[in-house]
Parts: C-alpha cells; sequence; structure tokens
C-alpha cells in the first residue's frame, strides 16, 4: 500500500513539473490597446498571431505601439505579453489607411483618465493633451490639499487629546460650562476627484469601417481595425421580486414583458445598455484569447453598462398614470425567526450605520388585476427612449388550459374515426338515393 | 388559351389526399404530440412564474453578463410554437416519406398514371397536399396559441408571426425532403426505415460536433481529435443538407432579429425545397410507375 | 386509333415485345390475345405511356403521348386486370375523385349513373377495402368509363369473376362498342373475345403470330378445312370414291353423315357436291365445321414456338 502511494507522490511531483515548465516568450512587437467598452476603457494587446482587432465607433482609444516579450498561456488558452521583462513603446507617425486611401496621421498625445465622481463614482473620461496634465495636476493638488487637511488633523488631534486630559482630571469643574468640553475634530474626506498619471499614445476615434494603421516605415506595427456601432443603446433594467431580491432578471428591450402572478412588488433598477456583436465585442475585450468570441458572429447581446442616475419611474395603470417614483436604496433585514426570512426596508445611514445599502432602485407595488406599464424620465421630465416596459399578469387558469388544450384535436380525431366508421357499417345492404355530400 | 391540365390533376390528386389525410387519424396525433410538447414548455413557463414572482421573455438574446452562457430566451411564445412545428413537419416528412412508395407498393400510381397524370403532376400533388396538411397543423397551432395567449396573458408578436411564416417553408423542405425519400423506394417500409435512419444522422451529428466542440483542444487528441473532424466535415454537409437545418437557420434569424438572415433563409429553404424536387420527379422517371 | 410500328421492349434479359405492327380502327372491339409472358401486357402499358418502349413509334388518335400526353390520356379509359383501389375511400369518393381528374362534366350526376350501372349504388358510401373482387372490378369499370373515353382499354376485365360478372361486363363492353367506343381487350378468357371481339391479333414471345378479322384468324389457324356431307342414300361406294380424291386427306363415316377432312387451300365444296351428284348420292346438307378462337389459338401459338425453336429464338 506504501509503495503505491509512493508511486502516485512521484507521477504527481512528475506531472506537477512538466505543468510548472516556464512558456516560451517570444520577442515582437504588439499593440497595446486601451479600448472603450460602453463605460470603460479596457486594456488588452494585438500580438503578431492576432492583428486585426476591434473597438466600437465614435469613441476615443489609445494605441501604443509596443516591442515586449509574448509568450503563450496554455491554461486560459490566450497570449500574454510581458511587460515587465521588456517594454519599449515604439515613436514615430502613425498612419491610418481606409483600403488604399491615407486618412489620418496622428502624432502621440498626453492622455490621462479623469474620475470626477471618484474612481468608484461612475465613468470615467479620457482627457488628452493640455487637459490631460491639467486633470492630473489637479488630482495632485487634491491630494497635497488632502495631505495638508491630514496634517491639520493630527495636529488637532494632538490639542484635543491634550484638552481630554485636563478635562479627565476635572471633570466636575465643567459643569455649567459644556460648551468647553473638548470636540473631537473630524477626519478630512479624502478627494472625490481622481485622476490617472499622464501617459503617451496614439488617439484614435473613427466611424464604422475596416481600417489599416501603422507607424510610418515600421510594418511590424501594421495592424487592421474594425470599427463597429453597437445595434441598439437604451436602458436596461434589473428587476427584482420581493420574495427573490437575489435572483434579479434583466429586461434590455422594449418588447420585453415582465410576466407576474398575482400580487407583486418589483424593486427596478435602470442600467444603461448595448446591443452589441457578440464576436466583435468578446474580442474587444479580449483579442488574444482564442475562445473570445468564438459561435458568436452572427449573435447580438446586450451588454449592462453603469446604473442610471438623476431619474424617475412613471407607472401606469389601464394606460393612466398612477405614480411617479424616486429611486432609492434599499436594505434587505434578515428577520430574527426561525424560518430565515427577511425585509427589505428603506436604507438609512443612520439606523444601519456603516452597513452599505443592499441595492438601489424603484419600487413598484402592483395588484393582481390591470395591465400595468412603466417608463423612465430624466430630471427634466422629458421620456427616456426605449424605457418602455409591460407588466402582464398570468392567467390563473394558465396551467389547467395547458393541459387540457392539446386533447382537442385528439377529439377531432376520434369524432372522425367514428363518423367514417358508422359510414363503413351502415350502408352495408341500404339502397339510400341521395347522394352523400361532397368529397 | 390552353387548358392547364397539369394544374386539374394537381388539384384533383392533391384535395384527394388532404381528404384522405384528414380523414385518418395520424395528422390528429401529431397534433396533439405538438401541441403536448407546447404545453409542457408553456407549463413550466407558468410554474417559474409563480414560483419565482416573475419572469422577464425578451425578443432576442440576452446575455448581461460577458462570460455568462448564451441563453436564447426568446418571447413566451416562440420556443413551444418552434417545437410544436418540429413535430408538425417530422409528421409531413413521414408522411412524404411514403407518399410515392405507398402508391407504388399499393398498385395505385399505375392506375392514375392510366389518366392524365404524369410524373411532374403526381409529384407536384403529393408536396402540395403535404403543404396543405401543414397548414391545417398550423391552424390548429394557431389556434391553440391565440387561446393560451388570451388564457395565460403571454404576448404573442410579430416573432410569432414570422415563425409560423418560416415553418410553412419548413414543411417545403421537410416534403420535398420526404418526397425524394419516397421516390427512391419502392417499398413503404424501406421509405420508413430511410426515414428513421437519416432523420437520427441529421440530428444526432450536430449534436455530436457541439459536444465535440465543446472539448478543449488539448483533451481532443487521437481518435477525437479524427473524430471530431469528421463530425466537423459531416456537420457542414448536414448544414445545406437535412431540413431540420434550415429550421434552425431560420428560428435563429428570428431569435436573433436579423431581417436579413430571416430572408436568407427563407430563400435557402426555397432553394432546397425546389431542388429535392426537381430530384424526386427525376428519379421518380427514370423508376417509372408500375410495382 | 392506335397505330404502332416497329414497336420494340427489351428488358435486361428478355425481349418483351419484338417489332410489332399493330392497327385498331375506330369502333373496333379488338381482341388482344397470347399466352403469358406473350407481351400484351407491355404492349399495352407501352401504349399508355407506363413502359418506355425500346425502339418503334406508337400513336394514339394519330398523335404521340410525348407530343399531347394529356389530351391522349383524358380520351382513355383503362381497366386492368389488379384491382388497384384506394382502400380508406368509399366508392362515392373513389369515382368523385376521378370525376375530378378528368373533369367530368355533372359529375355527381355521372358518378350515381355509374354507380347505378354497375348496380353498387346502394353501397356507394362503404369503404373500397370492403368490397368484394367482383365489386372492385365494377368499380374499375365505372372509373374507365366515367369520362366517356373514346378509347377503352381493357386488360383481363373478366378476370376472377363469376359467370354473372363476367356476362355484366360483356354487356357494358357491347353497349359501349354500339355507342362509338373504340375497345381493346387483352384476355384469357377466349370463349369471351370470341363472342364480343371483331377483330383480334395474337400475340406470343412478343411477336404478333396473326392478326386480323376473326373469322379470318381462325380460318388461318387450320391447314385442313373439315366439312360435314349430310346424305341420303350413303353408300361405301360414294364413300369410297370420295375417299380416292387427290384432295381429301380422311372421310369417316357417322351415320348418315360423311365427314371429310380437305386441304384448306382451297374451296373444294363445289367439287363434293358434284362428286356426289355424279355417284348418284342426294346431298341434304354441307357444313364446314366451325374452328373455335380457342383452338385457332392452340395451333397458330404452337406452331409459332415450334418456328421460334428452329429458329433458335423461343
Amino acid at each position: 500500500m506504501k509503495r503505491t502511494w509512493y508511486l502516485l507522490m512521484m507521477v504527481f511531483l512528475l506531472a506537477t513539473a512538466v505543468l510548472a515548465d516556464a512558456p516560451e516568450k517570444k520577442e515582437q512587437i504588439v499593440n497595446k490597446l486601451l479600448l472603450f467598452d460602453g463605460s470603460q476603457w479596457q486594456e488588452t494587446f494585438s500580438p503578431q498571431e492576432y492583428t486585426t482587432f476591434y473597438m466600437l465607433a465614435g469613441s476615443d482609444n489609445i494605441i501604443n505601439p509596443t516591442k515586449t516579450k509574448v509568450y503563450y498561456w496554455p491554461i486560459t488558452k490566450e497570449y500574454m505579453a510581458d511587460y515587465y521583462d521588456l517594454n519599449e513603446e515604439l515613436e514615430g507617425t502613425l498612419e491610418v489607411y481606409k483600403g488604399n486611401k491615407l486618412l489620418a496621421e496622428l502624432e502621440k498625445q498626453d492622455y490621462s483618465f479623469a474620475y470626477p465622481k471618484g474612481y468608484y463614482g461612475g465613468r470615467p473620461e479620457l482627457v488628452s493633451g493640455e487637459s490631460a496634465q491639467e486633470a492630473a495636476q489637479k488630482y495632485q493638488l487634491e491630494v497635497e490639499a488632502y495631505y495638508q487637511r491630514v496634517l491639520e488633523y493630527q495636529v488637532a488631534m494632538d490639542d484635543y487629546r491634550a484638552q481630554l486630559d485636563v478635562f479627565w482630571e476635572n471633570p466636575e469643574a465643567y459643569k455649567g460650562r459644556e460648551e468647553e468640553i473638548p470636540h473631537e475634530p473630524s477626519q478630512p474626506d479624502f478627494p472625490v476627484f481622481y485622476a490617472t498619471e499622464v501617459q503617451k499614445g496614439y488617439i484614435l476615434n473613427l466611424e464604422p469601417g475596416t481600417y489599416t494603421l501603422q507607424i510610418a516605415d515600421e510594418p511590424e506595427t501594421k495592424r487592421t481595425v474594425v470599427v463597429f456601432s453597437p445595434r441598439r443603446e437604451g436602458p436596461g433594467y434589473d428587476v427584482r421580486p420581493s420574495q427573490q431580491w437575489t435572483v434579479p432578471q434583466n429586461s434590455n428591450e422594449i418588447k420585453e414583458a415582465i410576466y407576474i402572478s398575482g400580487k407583486q412588488t418589483l424593486y427596478i433598477t435602470p442600467y444603461n445598455g448595448l446591443e452589441v456583436n457578440q464576436y466583435k465585442y468578446a474580442k474587444l475585450k479580449k483579442l488574444p484569447t482564442e475562445l473570445s468570441g468564438r459561435g458568436g458572429e452572427l449573435r447580438y447581446f446586450w451588454m449592462q453598462l453603469d446604473y442610471m442616475q438623476d431619474i424617475k419611474l412613471e407607472v401606469f395603470k389601464d394606460g393612466k398614470l398612477i405614480d411617479t417614483i424616486d429611486q432609492k436604496m434599499w436594505y434587505v433585514e434578515q428577520t430574527a425567526d426561525a424560518a430565515l426570512g427577511y425585509n427589505i426596508i428603506e436604507f438609512d445611514p443612520k439606523v444601519q450605520g456603516e452597513r452599505p445599502p443592499s441595492f438601489e432602485g424603484f419600487k413598484v407595488e402592483l395588484d393582481d388585476s390591470g395591465r400595468y406599464s412603466f417608463r423612465l424620465v430624466d430630471e427634466n421630465g422629458e421620456v427616456i427612449k426605449g424605457s418602455e416596459r409591460l407588466i402582464r399578469n398570468i392567467g390563473p387558469r394558465s396551467r389547467f388550459f395547458a393541459l387540457l388544450l392539446p386533447l382537442i384535436p385528439i377529439l377531432v380525431g376520434t369524432l372522425v374515426w367514428i363518423w367514417r366508421s358508422s359510414l363503413s357499417a351502415s350502408e352495408k345492404g341500404t339502397d339510400k338515393t341521395s347522394a352523400p355530400s361532397m368529397v | 388559351m390552353k387548358k392547364n391540365y397539369r394544374a386539374v390533376a394537381v388539384s384533383a390528386m392533391a384535395r384527394r389526399e388532404l381528404h384522405s389525410t384528414l380523414f385518418g387519424f395520424g395528422i390528429y396525433i401529431a397534433i396533439a404530440i405538438g401541441l403536448f410538447l407546447a404545453s409542457f414548455l408553456l407549463y413550466n413557463y407558468v410554474g417559474g412564474i409563480q414560483e419565482n414572482g416573475m419572469m422577464i421573455m425578451p425578443s432576442s438574446v440576452t446575455q448581461t453578463r460577458y462570460y455568462g452562457s448564451n441563453l436564447p430566451a426568446v418571447e413566451p411564445m416562440q420556443v413551444p410554437l418552434k417545437w410544436a412545428v418540429y413535430i408538425g413537419a417530422i409528421y409531413i416528412t413521414l408522411s412524404a416519406s411514403m407518399a410515392i412508395s405507398r402508391e407504388k407498393d399499393q398498385g395505385t400510381l399505375e392506375v392514375l398514371f392510366y389518366g392524365p397524370v404524369d410524373s411532374v403532376s403526381f409529384i407536384l400533388a403529393k408536396f402540395v397536399e403535404q403543404i396543405l396538411a401543414f397548414a391545417v397543423i398550423l391552424l390548429f397551432y394557431t389556434a391553440y396559441f391565440l387561446t393560451m395567449s388570451q388564457i395565460s396573458n403571454f404576448a404573442l408578436s410579430s416573432g410569432f408571426v414570422r415563425m409560423l411564416l418560416l415553418s410553412l417553408f419548413l414543411a417545403g423542405c421537410m416534403a420535398a425532403f420526404g418526397m425524394f425519400i419516397s421516390s427512391l423506394s419502392k417499398r413503404v417500409k424501406t421509405s420508413v426505415i430511410l426515414f428513421l435512419v437519416l432523420t437520427i444522422v441529421f440530428l444526432s451529428v450536430p449534436l455530436i460536433h457541439g459536444l465535440l466542440m465543446n472539448l478543449s483542444d488539448d483533451e481532443v487528441k487521437g481518435a477525437w481529435s479524427v473524430a471530431r473532424k469528421t463530425t466537423s466535415y459531416l456537420n457542414s454537409i448536414i448544414n445545406w443538407v437535412s431540413p431540420f437545418a434550415y429550421l434552425e437557420r431560420g428560428s435563429t434569424a428570428i431569435v436573433l432579429n436579423s431581417t436579413s438572415e430571416f430572408i436568407k433563409s427563407l430563400f435557402f429553404s426555397l432553394l432546397y425545397t425546389v431542388a429535392l424536387l426537381f430530384g424526386s420527379i427525376s428519379i421518380f422517371k427514370r423508376k417509372g410507375v408500375r410495382r | 386509333m392506335i397505330k404502332t410500328w416497329n414497336l420494340t421492349k427489351e428488358f435486361t434479359t428478355t425481349v418483351a415485345v419484338k417489332d410489332l405492327d399493330l392497327t385498331v380502327e375506330k369502333g373496333q372491339i379488338y381482341g388482344f390475345l397470347g399466352p403469358n409472358g406473350a407481351g400484351k401486357t407491355t404492349t399495352i402499358m407501352m401504349i399508355l405511356g407506363l413502359e418506355k418502349p425500346s425502339s418503334g413509334t406508337i400513336e394514339v388518335f394519330g398523335r404521340t403521348l410525348e407530343k399531347d400526353y394529356f389530351p391522349i390520356k383524358r380520351k382513355i379509359g383503362v381497366v386492368s386486370e389488379n384491382q388497384y383501389l384506394y382502400e380508406d375511400v368509399t366508392a362515392w369518393e373513389y369515382l368523385n375523385f376521378f370525376g375530378r381528374l378528368y373533369e367530368v362534366e355533372d359529375r355527381e350526376k355521372k358518378v350515381k349513373a355509374f354507380l347505378e350501372r354497375v348496380k353498387l349504388y346502394h353501397r356507394r358510401n362503404e369503404r373500397l377495402a370492403g368490397y368484394s373482387h367482383g365489386m372492385r372490378q365494377k368499380i374499375s369499370i365505372a372509373r374507365a368509363l366515367l369520362h366517356d373515353p373514346e378509347l377503352i382499354i381493357l386488360d383481363e376485365p373478366q378476370n376472377g369473376l363469376d359467370p354473372y360478372g363476367i356476362r355484366e361486363v360483356r354487356d357494358i363492353i357491347k353497349e359501349e362498342n354500339l355507342k362509338g367506343k373504340t375497345i381493346l381487350i387483352s384476355s384469357h378468357i377466349l370463349s369471351e373475345i370470341e363472342n364480343t371481339c371483331n377483330r383480334v391479333a395474337i400475340l406470343n414471345k412478343g411477336r404478333l403470330v396473326a392478326e386480323g378479322p376473326m373469322d379470318i384468324v381462325k380460318m388461318k389457324a387450320q391447314e385442313n378445312a373439315t366439312l360435314i356431307l349430310e346424305l341420303e342414300n350413303l353408300t361405301d361406294k360414294l364413300k369410297q370414291s370420295i375417299a380416292l380424291e387427290p384432295y381429301v386427306k380422311d372421310c369417316i363415316c357417322e351415320g348418315d353423315k360423311l365427314i371429310i377432312t380437305v386441304d384448306r387451300k382451297e374451296d373444294y365444296r363445289a367439287k363434293i357436291a358434284r362428286l356426289v351428284s355424279e355417284q348418284g348420292g342426294l346431298l341434304v346438307g354441307m357444313q364446314t365445321k366451325a374452328v373455335s378462337l380457342e383452338e385457332a389459338f392452340m395451333k397458330i401459338t404452337e406452331s409459332n414456338l415450334q418456328q421460334l425453336i428452329k429458329e433458335g429464338t423461343a
């Protein structure tokens, strides 16, 4: 038995040694890509093995032809670039061709990604040229100001602690002089605005079509770029039924209906959506991965982008506006009883304290009768295009009829069969003169 | 104006055949099976809605997570209709695959050809009858789905109408395919065996191919690699030869909401039907009408 | 009405029909005879376009099927020896369908009339699967006649029928012929052909071995003719003097009748009458013994077979 274990261990160790073989790296010129996916910029690259890449029309994208080392990673079936080993960005003029026609000659520009509402607070903006410098500088200044505030805070804290010591020596002395009791200074807020460091790259913004580009006199940098537009754009929704809040379903299209059964409370969270070609979009995000987009050349899908803000939901019943709702934060509170249930309550930071809200959305309460629909309006009361949705209440006897109706053809067939059989049997030996019905 | 005797023959024969089909029991069983299948799906949808509190029925492929699986979530009536159509179409193919061989087997073909019936009119009549029988099946289906839509409140939309239209073209493909099988065989038994074998091949090869394609390249070595290549080759042939492939292409176009792909699929279905009908006529002529 | 020239049908191993020249004129009841495998059905199938000739030409109504398929087919009614019917339909539905196929005017009236004519109107709503052999044949005949065809082709129409059925079919054939219809019958029941046809063709091993009016064909079948003489005062002397005549091959005495077999090359009846008178005999009557079609058929087909064996083609 022991011997078997040793053998197994040996096999395992050998296998591990084989798997651990370092992949072979080859030096080559790739195109580093920072491509806009509808809400943010994705980093990928175009090695010599994948010389066609994809990007969205009408958006700024960054390209940087770079000499680096590339290797194939068999576990995820993708090519990878080792920029730590070699990272030489090429300089020169980037030529953009449409067919044989030279469309543009681009020089490298400074760029930075700015997050006006903070790194986690919404879409970034790509700023270039002087604006990039300004954004980076602004962030730097805000950070410096913050550090200054932190220093001031620490001084204030030291003061506070000293005053507190004095206070504790004779607290009774402060009776009637409560305003003199020391107050703890508040911590300085971290700056909301964020911008990345200024970098250099070629900024491409093209109309839909197929282009070729390369740095002049650098044939190895030559690449084909397929620029595509989303087929449709519009708001989508995460819809949560009150009894299964953890399983939201998506509604991306105006044609889609939300089916409910009986009385229901729904929580609806709108987001921006893009309908894109599955293959192109997959390649936009992960170009050098073998399996990305495979089989999706003809397929389209809705890409869920960022959640929508500063909007209201109008709810209609039988065609009449019955309610205009504001979006709120919701908190899911576990009930204490043995049933392990929960309540969805409005989020209140005073009550919930440090705990984050569970989700954000519009609460819509529906009866088991009437035809409901809803739509979004912006701050100005303008209806947001493509935001309308119907809510359909499933008939209570649907399942019964689903079982009953397929029996009808059998009934018809049986009646026909009985009739035909009766014809053969009844006519023998008779002499009716009237002609039967026509064939 | 020269009288079109062929049209008269086609009309008379198709009418008789339809009459015979409607007075038989087979068509009603096929319709019932199709509807039971549709009902089973609708039953599950209703169950899902009741259990989960709600369900969203989109009309195109929706996939909100990039790495998620491809969910062809279509409007509620579309998938049940598609499966019901499959059953109807299989019935039509089986019926068509016996259309010539049965008459040859029974000798009634010879009697027909004593009169003003030729190969073209005979094949066309059989084809028209299959289409008419399928139209009857679709009538039942439409009535069922309209009723179910009223009862359940599930929506019927343009995708449903498109599916109905596409299914007629599919019926053309299936009927032509069945006729082709029938023209190859002299006996009903041979036709049925041929139909079953081809149907199994047409349905199983794409399935096996799909399974093999899902294996990672590392796993596919030696015999597996040969199997993958073979099924891949067979699958590309079956994509053009199998009538089921034409429905699949069309319904994918509907799900993808692609009008151009939908029209293309209708055109190819038509081409397939015409080619097989020509083939059937030519084989039929060569084989003759006598037992 | 029907004309064939050098009509030949060769199958892989056999020659079913060889150089067949056939002419069926309007208004004839034409009998088509031959032993099994003679090529009768193959010929009929070629006339109907169900078999393609290996060579030769066929004209029906002075036209070819290649050019006028539908107009020709609409004027022909066919009854075959096999009763291939749609089993799942009623007699009424069956005839109604063929009425539609041939675009029969006043279809329902005619269907009714034909069902009455074949005495099946009372069972019109019964499915054909339940019909007896005779009833099925009657329905086939009704189907063939429903569209008032100019040419009726019957291939073994009386096969398997009882005597009543055979008679009914015979009556129908004669009725239709009286209306001016041309009828081509192929049958094994030679007595029926003899009773109904005014012209016959005999086919053997794919070849036409005899063709013409019924009497002529029967005559052709004989090498010798048999004369029956009815005499008063039949004496041995008279018998011997007749027997001594060179053209007399046999002479038998049966009561007061003398049965003489003579060479068929000439009509010797006048010579014999004269001889009887010269020998003092009194001739009360003289008959030529009729040859049945069956005898003629056997004779012709056997002699043809002998010839074919000699030629080495049988």
